[in-house]
């Protein structure tokens, strides 16, 4: 639950309200079911057992694996996501502590060193690579992400037969090997909100940036500002932060709804990470440089 | 300004200015440039050349490879190589290309659907061609790739509950198995677009010719032509059968196949679209994604038309098909067709 959300009796906002959830509520999604209103974007919603039904746009789909705690952790540390559906950054390794944020289910975090914390359990200790600042949280909730997972797609293709397009007007990211398309998803791009218009710019670009997690964080949190902890898999295409990126604080994809970046599905966003250039290796925080697969952003 | 002294660049410059006329009566080259048929062409066979002009003895410039979609500017009429009936070229970025390797596509990208009837829903790529996966996951393996306006029946919507991906769950009656297709790519045919054209003339008024020399498919209502185009017949060995037919057997999309008969070439051709079939033995009229070369005979007995004509002839012709139909077989029914 990415905010406080009613749960339906049926797939239609228009029936009868069951249950308000609040945010970060848990609940049980059994099947999906098709939404009663055509003109909507997404007509995704999630059946909960027989409880009833809630859109799939404010809901991540979360899994809870528990994570064997790593004892190895080099000085440099290693990427992790987090197994759970959400876990807090604490400032100690004691469920006593203050907790700073939520570190939300796939979301990628550095994990620095491991301790154990004052309820006996093993902790991570976690670096914020925004602030500099390093928090801690419990090991069994986090995953040490291992090589394989994020070893290179295609990497017989040569990067410049590699190209993504952006299209705006449908919604579409597609990647091209050659003229060959080879990966077609929904996004979200960026929107005219409230706080002003972050249309995604047309143009051609390159993922010159790329780092596998980042805590992404602009203007003021209580006016349509932004504090994203750990957002995964982002390739920067231009120097004023549009990039693509997966997604944990919703899951509407098909309608523009970003502050300029194109958010992905978070299995999406590591795909297209692994499938771009420069490649990244593991346990490198980022690469940034003149080099990276092409972007065409069109209507 | 002499002609050896302009450069392509200048040449698509002044193209695209008023000079346009002049330049052309100096090369020799003052044809009507036509709209094209599509926006788009995939060319067909790997290395399809790009020539400076629409003639066989012209300079080549550049290849295309199989699949490569290409904007078509126009289209002109020039030299043909196997096919006298065929003199169309169209004009793409640099150049000309020989029409008969070129798909006429259009890339439309199709927003999800989301509810299909429980029988299975028909749809056509509206893209260049998709790819065909073995698992509703983009991680998954790909099979063969689905060409534009191909058709396919739509078994199932699967939506994937992480990628929050839509796909089309296609089944193939000859493989017996089923594919993946992303949503975006395919076109759902609404069943306006499979209403009986000109219900108002009688079956026994319809009558569809077929005059292989000249490769010319004629529709005649009463006395009336409505239809004349030029099609691809048998080729020597596989002709299409001469007499008089019926339309008796239809679907909208067949996997076409002869794979265990050793005497002719092997072919296999999933998501024909648009099949009426007026012998026993498989030969229809329908439409063709594999070649753009209509007017000489090339097919293995089929009568391979544009697959937007073989849709008007599959609509045109009776018995005509529900929605929920993929295919009937009505034995002394159907549309008289004559092959001479």
């Amino acid at each position: 639950m990415t905010r406080t959300l009613w749960m339906h009796a049926e797939p239609s906002s228009e029936s009868t309200k069951v249950r308000l959830c609040q945010r970060d509520t848990l609940v049980n999604i059994t099947n999906t079911a098709v939404g009663v209103d055509e003109t909507a974007p997404n007509r995704i919603w999630y059946q909960c057992g027989n409880e009833g039904y809630i859109y799939s746009g404010s809901i991540q789909p979360v899994r809870t694996n528990l994570s064997t705690p790593r004892m190895d952790i080099p000085r440099e540390g290693l990427l992790a996501e987090i197994s759970v559906p959400y876990t807090d950054a604490h400032e100690a390794p004691d469920p006593a502590s203050d907790v700073v944020y939520r570190m939300y289910y796939e979301t990628t975090h550095w994990v620095m060193s491991v301790t154990s914390g004052a309820d006996g359990q093993v902790w991570y200790q976690v670096l914020d690579d925004k602030w500099d600042k390093l928090y801690y949280a419990p090991a069994a909730h986090i995953r040490i992400i291992t090589a394989e997972e994020v070893s290179p797609i295609s990497p017989d293709v040569p990067g410049k037969d590699k190209k993504i397009v952006v299209k705006l007007d449908a919604q579409l990211t597609i990647a091209y090997e050659g003229d060959h398309p080879v990966f077609i998803v929904p996004v979200a791009t960026g929107a005219k909100l409230r706080s002003g218009t972050y249309t995604t710019p047309q143009g051609d670009f390159i993922t010159f940036y790329k780092r596998p997690a980042r805590h992404m964080a602009a203007g003021d949190v209580a006016a349509s500002g932004f504090d994203l902890p750990g957002v995964p898999w982002v390739q920067y295409i231009t120097k004023g932060g549009i990039s693509f990126h997966g997604t944990f604080w919703h899951n509407e994809f098909g309608r523009p709804r970003s502050h300029g970046c194109i958010n992905l599905s978070t299995s999406a966003a590591k795909w297209l990470y692994r499938w771009t250039s420069p490649d990244v290796p593991l346990n490198k925080i980022f690469s940034y440089g003149y080099v990276g697969t092409k972007v065409e952003i069109t209507n | 300004m002499s002609i050896s002294q302009l450069s392509r660049r200048d040449f698509l410059k002044v193209t695209a200015s008023g000079a346009l006329g002049l330049i052309l009566s100096e090369l020799g080259l003052d044809r009507a440039l036509a709209a094209p048929p599509t926006s788009q062409g995939l060319a067909l066979w790997s290395g399809v050349p790009i020539y400076d002009a629409p003639f066989a003895t012209a300079n080549k410039i550049e290849l295309l490879g199989k699949d490569k979609v290409v904007n078509l500017l126009g289209e002109a009429q020039g030299d043909y190589f196997d096919n006298p009936f065929n003199t169309t070229w169209y004009q793409v970025e640099g150049g000309y290309t020989y029409s008969g390797v070129i798909l006429p596509v259009e890339t439309k990208y199709q927003k999800p659907m989301y509810e299909i009837p429980a029988e299975g829903q028909l749809a056509e790529v509206s893209v260049p061609y998709s790819l065909a996966y073995l698992a509703p996951y983009f991680y998954a393996k790909t099979s063969h790739r689905i060409y534009y306006e191909t058709t396919h029946w739509v078994k199932k919507v699967v939506i994937t509950r992480e990628e929050k991906g839509v796909w089309y769950e296609i089944y193939d009656r000859v493989e017996k198995k089923s594919y993946y297709i992303p949503s975006y790519n395919m076109r759902f045919i609404p069943n306006d677009e499979l209403t009986q054209i000109s219900p108002e003339v009688p079956n026994a008024d319809k009558f569809l010719h077929v005059d292989i020399p000249t490769q010319m498919v004629t529709a005649f209502e009463g006395q009336k032509m409505v239809l004349s185009v030029r099609c691809a017949s048998g080729q020597r060995g596989t002709d299409t059968p001469k007499g008089e037919w019926f339309t008796y057997h239809k679907g909208p999309s067949i996997h076409m196949t002869n794979q265990g008969d050793e005497v002719a070439h092997i072919y296999n051709l999933p998501g024909v679209p648009w099949c009426s079939f007026f012998t026993g033995a498989g030969h229809a009229f329908h439409g063709t994604y594999w070649h753009n070369d209509f007017g000489r005979p090339r097919s293995n007995g089929c009568v391979n038309l544009p697959s937007s004509i073989s849709k008007w002839v599959y609509r045109w012709t009776s018995p005509t098909l529900t929605a929920a139909q993929d295919y009937v077989n009505l034995p002394g029914e159907g549309t008289r067709v004559l092959v001479e």
